[in-house]
């Protein structure tokens, strides 16, 4: 069971930091490192850097969001992008994910700004349409310099049925 | 034997990253990760960078630079900015941190063989880098940062290169300009590199 936090102290940060590091060339992500960096800066001055560990208190997890997307320059907080999700491998699977995806929506629906809806892009994959299509809406396709990447929304009303303590 | 390497793939700057970002706060006090981070990507975008291993292939030292200045927007590539290095207690000598500033000295002129000045900050505090730096190169300013006053450091390309190459290893060819390379590099934030 993973235990996530926002990784507040600069003590976490390294920890998360550091973890990415660890997995850095499988964290499925077609972007340049410095892309990477780039979106851990952003999400750390939006406090969404979430660290998840586990059982023993080692790092399994980490999830960077930001609040804004880089479409617009990040002007619109009411667009939340994530950048990364990863598991180590020993927490990899459909529990992990729906945890992950109720903390994400317990902290958006607690959570000062009125976020609308949730964003993130994936490398353009049947894989990763199949999964990602149960819940997100594959919205566009891009074709940056690192590849072919396809973009997905969620409306937070979609996503509000993940939220634990919610039953609508 | 300790190996200094370029990084030039992703594994390389993960090493190196990591590194910084464990001993960020030794080499400035209080440094943030946030901006370990922006100087990773920094380098990544407008320069290079090199992490210096050990027999066992563990990362011992790291060392970068830039090309332009960050507050212009990094467009005058004939300056180049040393970033913050860092060496593990035991690996540290002058011998050993002149050979890395060799590294980087060669790597600026296979990027821009027209680089004509190299600057370095370094924190006003640090009596080790400032005792150094005094050796080849000139302190021209002193900036107020939220780290404390840092001073720079303004050499001339091509001394700093002479400087460094005194303890270039034997059998070891090639001046700084040698393999002289221009790389189209991208300014400011692109989505996704």
């Amino acid at each position: 069971m993973i235990q996530w936090s926002i990784a507040e102290s600069e003590a976490e940060r390294e920890e998360g930091v550091k973890f990415v590091c660890q997995h850095g060339e499988g964290l499925g992500l077609l972007y340049n490192w410095s892309t990477v960096m780039n979106s851990l800066v952003y999400a750390i001055e939006d406090n969404g850097f979430i660290i998840g560990t586990d059982d023993e208190g080692g790092m399994a997890a980490v999830l960077a969001h930001t609040a804004g997307t880089l479409e617009d320059g990040y002007k619109d907080p009411g667009r939340v992008e994530v950048h990364l999700l990863y598991f180590n491998e020993r927490h990899r699977g459909g529990a992990s994910m729906l945890g992950a995806l109720r903390m994400l929506v317990q902290k958006l629906v607690e959570s000062q700004m009125e976020v609308r809806e949730v964003v993130f892009f994936a490398p353009a994959t049947d894989g990763n349409r199949s999964l990602f299509g149960k819940l997100a809406t594959l919205t566009k396709t891009t074709e940056p310099p690192c590849g072919v990447l396809d973009f997905y929304t969620i409306p937070l009303g979609r996503l509000l049925r993940f939220d634990p303590y919610q039953r609508l | 034997m300790v190996k200094f390497e370029i990084c030039e793939s992703t594994g390389y700057w993960c090493k190196y990253t990591a590194f910084y970002v464990e001993h960020r706060q030794r080499i400035i006090p209080g440094y943030q990760v946030k901006h370990a981070l922006a100087d990773v990507k920094h380098c990544m975008r407008n320069g290079s960078a090199a992490i210096l291993t050990n027999e066992q292939n563990q990362v011992i030292g790291i060392g970068g630079f830039v090309l332009g200045l960050e507050k212009d927007g990094f467009n005058n590539k004939n300056i180049a900015v040393l970033g913050n290095s860092y060496f593990a207690e035991e690996y540290r000598s002058n011998r050993t941190f002149i050979r890395g500033l060799q590294v980087l000295a060669e790597k600026i002129g296979e990027l821009n063989g027209d680089v004509r000045e190299v600057r370095i900050p370094t924190s006003a505090g640090n009596a080790y880098t400032n005792g150094l730096y005094r050796k080849f190169a000139e302190m021209t300013d002193t900036a107020e940062t939220p780290y404390g006053p840092f001073h720079i450091y303004s050499v001339g390309y091509d001394a700093f290169a002479s400087f460094c190459g005194r303890f270039r290893q034997s059998g070891q060819a090639g001046g700084c300009r040698q393999s002289i390379k221009t790389t189209k590099r991208k300014n400011g934030e692109m989505p996704h590199e």
